[in-house]
């Protein structure tokens, strides 16, 4: 039971990445941490999207490249 | 080799070691030895956190796996953008927050320093393995140029890199890999160019695609789910993501590169930068696997890659033999050089008006069959006359075409580009050993109370014995079948463990350090336990899956122990570090 508790934690997972804001672990972050924003696409998360996007589209290619010479 | 290579290769090493020794001149503390002056941007992370993972293993090894196997090596990358973000989000955060030196300091905050001893040993021992292969890779190039013998070539390379890794520590690591990937790039790049230049007149780039493709070199993706499969894309996606999360996330050759980052947002977008370009980068160097395998479709391939191990047999009683064997492979050159000539043709016309392609597909099948017979009997005989003799020529495929078919100039570029690649990621993992060892064991266990100029003497002096240990190794590499393949399998049978520990510690707070000590070792005997039984042939795994078999494993095996322990030790959490 303690060990299906423990894996209760992986909502931890899904609560960070779903948030716009980085997840705060304690109440004193320092400044540097709290200025810390991406300079393109407004928050982290956009970001992190964009390079997983990216990377299916990738993916993808290689399929196809593969597909047309195969 | 021709004077004007031996300027280009020498000068642009020279010119590189120089530049990283001239702006390291003023570290004089250990902090900024270890962390260099922790004024990086983003792009110099990206390409250092690049070059660390690109050895002169990765331009050796990987042209000639595409040259055998075809494309579908890259897909071993495909979990490292994922295990970018991954990092990005968790891991990074918490390092910068508590200031850490290496990752294994944050074990201990989190566990107890039984912990963080462990995890620092699983390092060292892995890395400092790797690291020896990492020297022996390049110096196998020059011993089979220059005729040195290996032991001398492996000296030579690694003092100059123990050199200026131990005159500047990790800053000279970082601002000497910026310079050393600038040089990786272009050469990879142009050497791709040329080979297609190389190409008959009558061949263009997509005929030599369309070639590549009807010999089955261009499948990149494998859907077929088979654990005995080394690389499909659910071990690349799943397995990867383990391996790289472990590699990037823990492994202190990688945290000591995008700690040295000016801030939190530099590091962040230095790993995005690698998750963005490392799959196109390993994309386009197997590329130049496959644009090889084109060429030696037009110019007769040796029928061993390994020529040291042809003028061996050559000097030998069975000469003969081999001469035999290579009137044979001669005719089956000529024969398969003529259907290649009518598939090209063929393959010109419009799709509907091709006519035989899958004949001919059948007589190259054919005729691949019988080149491996050929090519097994003179293994055959090599191994006859030598029983030591290193039989697999896949990673000699990429320096035999740099070697005999490149143009004066270039063939000194790509030289550097492997000397560059080897450098770069032996720089960084003695820099990482030395740092590890320090603040982890010296600093940590034996000496906490010295004055900084102790520690500044003693890193440089760790640097050179890990240095020296790497040197040791690496006398003894060529006993491993295929590079590339050596460092991942040492890599995958720590790393999965390694990881298991940081996940524990990342999401699991109520997990004490006692539990996670034990079922980390207990993971790790069954790991290895594991991997034996595979070399025996008594499973058949492939050793992707052994990043997530070991993380698994201790995440569980340490949720399962916990409750015997809990009662007199509650688990700690980084709050308490802050």
């Amino acid at each position: 039971m303690r060990a299906c508790r423990e894996l209760g934690s992986l909502t931890y997972l899904w609560r960070v990445f779903s948030s716009t804001t980085p997840m705060q672990t304690t109440p004193s972050t320092p400044p540097e941490e709290q200025s810390d924003q991406p300079p393109v696409l407004g928050n982290w998360r956009n970001v992190y999207l964009f390079v997983l996007a990216l990377h299916v589209f990738i993916i993808y290619l290689f399929v196809r490249f593969g597909e047309a010479y195969a | 080799m021709h004077l004007i290579d031996w300027l280009i290769m020498g000068g642009t090493l020279a010119a590189i070691v120089i530049y990283g020794v001239y702006k390291t001149r003023n570290i004089h503390t250990a902090d900024a030895y270890l962390r260099g002056e922790r004024d990086l941007k983003w792009w110099t992370i990206g390409l250092s956190v690049m070059a660390t993972q690109a050895s002169a293993i990765t331009f050796l090894s990987t042209p000639g796996q595409a040259f055998e196997d075809g494309m579908g090596f890259a897909q071993f990358y495909f979990g490292l953008p994922i295990a970018m973000v991954i990092l990005c989000i968790f891991v990074l955060p918490i390092y910068y927050r508590l200031n850490v030196y290496t990752a294994y300091e944050y074990l201990e905050g989190r566990f107890d320093v039984r912990v963080r001893v462990l995890t620092a040993i699983l390092f060292l021992i892995q890395r400092g393995l790797a690291a020896g292969i990492t020297i022996y890779a390049p110096a196998i190039i020059l011993s089979k140029i220059l005729g040195w013998s290996l032991g001398l070539t492996v000296l030579l390379i690694g003092i100059v890199v123990i050199f200026y890794t131990v005159v500047g520590g990790s800053k000279a690591v970082s601002v000497t890999q910026k310079q050393q990937m600038i040089v990786i790039l272009i050469g990879m790049a142009a050497a791709a160019v040329v080979v297609i230049y190389k190409l008959p007149p009558d061949i263009g780039f997509s005929d030599a695609l369309n070639l590549a493709g009807k010999t089955g070199k261009l499948e990149v993706v494998d859907w077929n789910f088979d654990l005995r499969d080394r690389y499909n894309i659910w071990s690349g996606l799943i397995g990867g993501v383990f391996l790289f999360l472990s590699y990037f996330g823990t492994d202190q050759s990688q945290v000591q590169r995008y700690l040295s980052g000016k801030s939190l947002t530099e590091s962040r977008l230095g790993l995005l930068f690698n998750g963005i370009f490392k799959v196109p980068m390993q994309f386009m160097v197997l590329f130049v696997g496959v644009l090889v395998y084109v060429f030696f479709l037009f110019n007769r391939p040796p029928v061993h890659f390994n020529s040291a191990n042809l003028e061996t047999v050559r000097a030998s009683e069975r000469a003969p033999d081999l001469a035999a064997l290579e009137d044979t492979y001669a005719g089956l050159m000529t024969e398969r050089e003529n259907v290649i000539q009518e598939m090209a043709t063929e393959l010109k016309r419009p799709e509907t008006e091709q006519n035989g392609v899958d004949e001919l597909q059948g007589r190259l099948q054919a005729i691949d069959l019988r080149d491996k017979e050929i090519r097994g009997n003179v293994d055959a005989i090599i191994e006859s006359v030598d029983p030591d003799a290193k039989t697999v020529d896949k990673d000699y495929v990429f320096i035999t075409f740099i070697v005999n078919y490149l143009p004066i100039g270039l063939i000194g570029i790509l030289l550097a580009v492997i000397f560059s690649a080897a450098m770069s990621s032996t720089s960084s993992e003695l820099s990482a050993l030395a740092t590890t060892s320090m603040v982890d064991l010296y600093r940590r266990l034996y000496k906490k109370d010295e004055d900084d100029a102790h520690y500044l003497s003693a890193s440089k002096w760790l640097t050179i014995l890990w240095g020296g240990i790497a040197l040791t190794f690496a006398f003894f590499a060529d006993l491993f079948d295929n590079l590339i393949q050596a460092v991942n399998i040492i890599g995958s049978l720590f790393y999965g463990v390694i990881l298991g520990i940081f996940v524990v510690a990342f999401l699991f707070k109520k997990i004490g350090g006692r539990a996670v000590l034990i079922a980390a070792i207990v993971t790790e005997i069954l790991i290895i336990a594991t991997f034996v039984l595979n070399q025996y042939g008594i499973i058949d795994l492939a050793y992707l899956w052994l990043n997530l078999i070991g993380c698994v494993v201790t995440v569980i095996l340490a949720a399962l122990i916990n409750p015997i322990y809990s009662g007199n030790q509650p688990g700690s959490s980084i709050e308490t570090r802050q």
